[in-house]
């Protein structure tokens, strides 16, 4: 719900703002704890489950994250559990590479994270999270390029099925993620269309550079939970910039691990929709 | 005429006061008013009223109205001195006096700020009209300004914590952008900040914006900013003056736990016709004033509207000249006078803000009618019955010609009945009752699938529907040095079906809901609300005072951001919600020197806010059917000490005001149940407001604003998530942005004209922020896109120096 309604607020700001200027300063800040951060996730049958231990760092550090390695992480679903393997060429990445594991939807699965040493006095972390159904239906897409604001504009079709449901939006170009990155990122609930056929909603927006006439465009559409639905919504909140007419006051995104980690652990089931993007005509080339 | 008396007998005093010779009131009548009397005296057990039947044998009534003598409008809050007797009263807010005094001789003294005073020599024999009218001081004219007796008021009055602006003193303080605004007048005032820069929202003693209720001539005004705030409603042609109470309001008022804005707007010159208007840097403004029956109905009206948008017509580029930006007011007022004892008025207020383009769309406004009937039943009793209604509402989509087009509408509108006695029983007894009632129609919003492939159908939040209503009565009774106020409001909200109410559980998650039937009385809250204030007069020029108030506020605002956007919805107490309770204790030192040519005040307050809102990190108040889940609530309080000193009278007049306070909450679920700092706790904030007369024609202005910055919240770390940097956050409002400091000047010109009498013209220079100040905004963190896991501040501020020019005439 929040997103269109953001879109309108960024078209009210540009009116507001049209006398504002900026500059960078100087600002001494306390440091903060130490602490976990956990992101983890786990995917269906077609890609490789992942979690990523790392620790907090100073606000101006200006150096990657710290990673958190040789960490023992366990995935539990049921009576199973399976034991992630940290990368060999990236410290504090652990893979899920067991053919045994699958989700199952509407099932809860289990994280279990043992440190090495402790990070906030704590060595153990638990978390654990639901896999929503599946109920993307999705009959087609549109891709069309805005010039105004020079973007690609990607237009989902198909039914929503009655009943809450929340959904993560990415995209490939040529098979490779371009939405890595949590602003580009596109989480929406059903809220005003529930039960209804969408007809043309926006799901992605993305930079004219990011694709062109004749690539391969796959829209990655997942079911995810309430939960994480409202952790993506405050760190969009968190990563955009903030003014004093819209903002509410800055404040710590929620987190599904305990004693105190941050991060989330999520897991959800995907639908992908491929198309090649074709020049319509009297389109340029893009 | 300057003043005309009219003797009656007294015994047939409250038959004969109407202006009217020979008219003579029935019978009937007269037992009907003497009934109504006694009625009243029996309702409210007063001692005081029973004197007054005994004593009437050898104490007379003086009553009449005061007003302007060029315009003919009624002058609220004027004074009366009886200069033998060494006491007084005031003028109620219709120009309305009466005074008991003893049969004798004496000297009365009437007076009003910006007017030169009126002595009246009377030997009162009997019950007695004066309608008197005072003349304004017009440094033009180069007249010696004369201090006025009133200057006195702020010591004698049991009313503290209150402050009355005229427009002609705002138009001298240097303005932003050339437009004259109250409300950015009411900003330099002790215990009063401006929410964020440029913003006409204001936190009066460490309250929020929506704690302040803002009557436009008795009207609620539920949103008082154009262009997100940057201006005010209110047009500066189109109104008389200003009145502020910071807590302390009259018993009459209530529904709000910070202040009462109470803004007049002119009545109309009921002698000659006139014109006024400007032509400024955002918006030209024309007013028109006369009489429609010369010195018995009169009529104002008057309109402003901002012109950004026609220069953008003069741009190459086709979509720039398709976009739309403008504000607009139109005010009016009409008045009649029946005869003496009777007078209507109307006034009316309609403003709207316009954004669009080929593409968005989104327009929102206020529109407010008063109807007033003022009615004296004789010269002891006055009433005043008002009809109101009052609306704001905003409409956003996108254009009708999109396929996917949608509109979003949402509204609240008022409908109020009032009903107010001011009862002057004897020269030591003031009475004040009457009993209000305000039905409210909350629209939250629906958003409605408008285009041929709209994505929305519809999403309607439930409508909300309440009865507000109160019954009020307050003494002013003097007694020797003392003076004591002591008031009680009883104030009554209900909710009414239809409506459907939310269950929630220990985590705000909903459980459940229940639908109420349309008319149902579903929720009741009853606020019992004292008025006290005493005040002991040390000597002539010197008092303290005290004052304890108690509020309750019933309806509030949704709003999380520091300065608030017109999305901000209003909604109601209800099962869900309890009404915020304020309590304020308050002292305070008056002390005038040089004849009142200087004021000091100092007061020192503590305020406790019972069931305060804030709203849970990461809230959702847009569009939410759940959201009463995304409030919390605990305590709020706030404490500091305000001090004052004014000169009002020769070339140099102005004030210095400064504020220590301090505004926190407490509530269980925001930042781990610590107290922290609320987006208006500044501590120090002090304002300087000079205006110099160099010769007749020049006047020059200037002001200078200090505050501590405002808190914020910032981070202490980071970490990464989905390849972003991610920031963790200190303590809700630990740190402090810079302090605030801005100085604006004005040089204001009157032109020499062929005919000066007739028609005068003024050029307005202004300097905003004369100095440049780089005063903060907002500042963000950011992650730097050129230096990977590189991060950086940035400061964003609004405006440097503004110079503007504004072209004003009046004829």
């Amino acid at each position: 719900m929040k997103n269109p309604i953001k879109n309108i607020t960024f078209i009210l700001m540009a009116a507001a703002l049209a006398f504002s200027c900026t500059k960078r300063v100087d600002i001494p800040l306390k440091p903060g704890d130490e602490k976990l951060v956990v992101e983890g996730y786990l995917f269906g049958s077609d890609s490789v489950s992942w979690v990523k231990l790392s620790k907090t760092s100073g606000y101006f550090s200006n150096e990657p994250p710290p990673p958190v390695s040789r960490a023992t992480v366990m995935v539990g679903h049921k009576t199973q559990q399976w034991a992630l393997k940290e990368s060999a060429t990236q410290p504090g990445l652990y893979f899920l590479k067991d053919t045994s594991f699958h989700l199952v939807a509407s099932d809860t699965f289990n994280l279990k994270i043992r440190l090495q040493h402790p990070i906030g006095k704590h060595t153990v972390y638990n978390s654990r999270t639901v896999v929503p159904p599946l109920h993307v239906r999705i009959d087609s897409l549109q891709i069309e390029y805005a010039p105004d604001f020079k973007k690609w504009m990607v237009r989902y079709f198909g039914q929503d099925l009655p009943g809450k449901d929340y959904y993560l939006f990415n995209s490939l170009v040529n098979g490779k993620i371009v939405t890595d990155s949590i602003l580009q990122k596109v989480v929406r609930q059903d809220i005003y269309f529930d039960g209804r056929y969408v007809s043309g909603a926006v799901v992605q927006v993305l930079d004219e550079r990011m694709m062109k006439v004749g690539d391969y465009y796959t829209l990655l559409a997942s079911n995810i939970t309430a939960e994480y639905y409202n952790y993506m919504v405050a760190l969009q909140d968190e990563v955009g910039k903030k003014n004093p007419l819209f903002s509410g006051p800055p404040a710590n995104v929620p987190s599904n691990i305990n004693n105190g980690a941050l991060g989330f652990f999520t897991a959800f089931l995907t639908a992908a929709y491929r198309v090649k993007l074709e020049k319509k005509q009297g389109q340029p080339d893009r | 005429m300057n003043w005309d008396i009219k003797t009656i007998s007294k015994y047939n005093g409250s038959l004969s006061r109407d202006n009217v010779p020979g008219k003579i009131m029935t019978g009937k009548k007269h037992l009907l008013h003497r009934l109504c009397f006694l009625l009243l005296a029996v309702l409210f057990l007063n001692p005081a009223g029973h004197r007054l039947l005994a004593q009437k044998a050898v104490h007379l009534t003086i009553s009449g109205h005061i007003r302007d003598k060029n315009s003919g409008e009624l002058l609220s809050g004027a004074t009366l001195f009886v200069s033998e007797l060494k006491t007084g009263t005031a003028s109620n807010s219709y120009g309305f006096f009466s005074l008991t005094l003893p049969r004798g001789n004496y000297h009365l003294v009437f007076s009003y700020v910006g007017y030169q005073s009126r002595t009246i020599a009377i030997g009162l024999r009997h019950d007695t009209l004066i309608n008197t009218d005072l003349s304004a001081i017009s440094s033009r004219l180069g007249e010696v300004e004369i201090k006025s007796a009133s200057a006195h008021e702020n010591i004698r009055l049991p009313q503290m914590s209150v402050s009355k602006m005229n427009m002609k003193n705002i138009a001298e303080i240097p303005s932003f952008m050339g437009e004259v605004d109250l409300v950015k007048a009411l900003q330099l005032l002790p215990g009063v900040k401006f929410v964020a820069e440029g913003s006409s929202g204001m936190s009066v003693r460490g309250g929020g914006p929506d704690q302040n209720l803002i009557l436009l001539d008795e009207a609620t005004v539920y949103n008082a900013g154009h262009l997100m705030g940057f201006f005010s409603v209110f047009n500066p042609d189109a109104v008389q003056s200003v009145k502020l109470y910071k807590g302390d309001m009259p018993a009459a008022y209530g529904g709000r736990l910070s202040s009462l804005v109470q803004v007049r707007m002119k009545e109309g010159n009921n002698k000659t016709f006139h014109g006024q208007g400007g032509i400024g840097l955002v918006s030209s403004r024309l007013m028109f004033e006369g009489p429609i029956v010369k010195n018995k109905a009169s009529f104002m009206v008057s309109g402003r509207r901002t012109y950004a948008d026609l220069f953008l017509k003069l741009s190459h580029d086709e979509k720039l000249r398709q976009n739309r930006l403008y504000f607009y007011d139109l005010n009016t007022k009409l008045n009649f006078s029946l005869n003496g004892n009777n007078h209507f008025y109307f006034s009316g207020y309609f403003g709207k803000d316009v954004f669009k383009n080929d593409f968005f769309g989104m327009n929102w406004g206020n529109a407010t009618g008063t109807f007033r009937w003022n009615h004296i039943f004789n010269e002891k009793l006055f009433s005043n019955i008002s009809v109101i209604v009052n609306r704001f509402n905003y409409n956003l989509g996108l254009a009708a010609d999109n396929p996917r087009a949608f509109l979003w509408q949402s509204a609240l509108t008022d409908f109020t009945l009032k009903d107010n006695f001011d009862w002057f029983i004897n020269p030591n007894n003031k009475l004040n009752f009457g009993f209000s009632v305000v039905y409210h129609d909350f629209f939250p919003g629906k958003i409605t699938g408008t285009g041929k492939e709209a994505v929305i159908d519809e999403y309607r939040l439930p409508d909300n529907y309440a009865l507000e209503s109160a019954f009020y009565v307050s003494n002013e009774q003097k007694t020797g040095k003392l003076t004591l106020k002591y008031g009680l409001r009883i104030s009554f909200f209900n909710n009414l079906g239809p409506a459907t109410i939310f269950h929630y559980d220990a985590n705000f998650n909903v459980t459940d809901s229940t639908v109420y039937v349309a008319k149902k009385v579903f929720n009741t809250y009853v606020g019992i609300e004292p008025r006290l204030g005493i005040v002991f007069r040390i000597n002539k020029s010197s008092s303290v005072k005290a004052s304890y108030a108690r509020n309750y506020q019933y309806v509030q605002q949704a709003q999380n951001s520091t300065a608030g956007n017109p999305m901000d919805i209003w909604f109601p107490a209800n099962p869900n919600i309890k009404p915020q309770v304020g309590d304020q204790v308050a002292v305070g030192y008056y002390q005038d020197f040089k004849q009142g040519t200087y004021t000091f005040s100092g007061e020192l307050y503590y305020k406790w806010v019972h069931n305060a809102i804030d709203f849970k990190d990461h809230a959702d108040l847009l569009l939410n059917k759940y959201l009463d889940g995304e409030l919390r609530t605990g305590r709020g309080y706030s404490y500091g000490i305000e001090l004052m000193l004014k000169k009002t009278a020769g070339k140099l007049t102005g004030w210095a005001s400064y504020t220590y306070s301090r505004s926190m909450r407490a509530i269980p679920e925001i930042n781990l149940g610590e107290a922290y700092p609320s987006p208006y706790d500044r501590p120090n904030d002090f304002s300087l407001t000079l205006s110099y007369r160099l010769s007749t024609a020049v006047r020059l202005s200037m002001s200078w604003v200090y505050l501590t910055g405002q808190p914020v919240t910032f981070p202490v770390s980071r970490f990464q998530y989905s390849h972003t940097i991610v920031p963790v956050y200190s303590g809700r409002n630990s740190y402090r942005m810079a302090d605030y400091h801005r100085l604006d000047l004005a040089v204001i010109w009157d032109l020499p004209g062929k005919r000066p009498k007739k028609w005068h013209n003024q050029l307005n220079f202004s300097i905003y922020n004369a100095y440049n100040r780089k005063n903060p905004w907002v500042i963000n963190f950011q992650n730097n896109p050129e230096v990977p896991n590189a991060t950086y501040a940035e400061m964003t501020y609004l405006f440097g120096i503004v110079p503007t020019v504004t072209y004003n005439f009046k004829f």
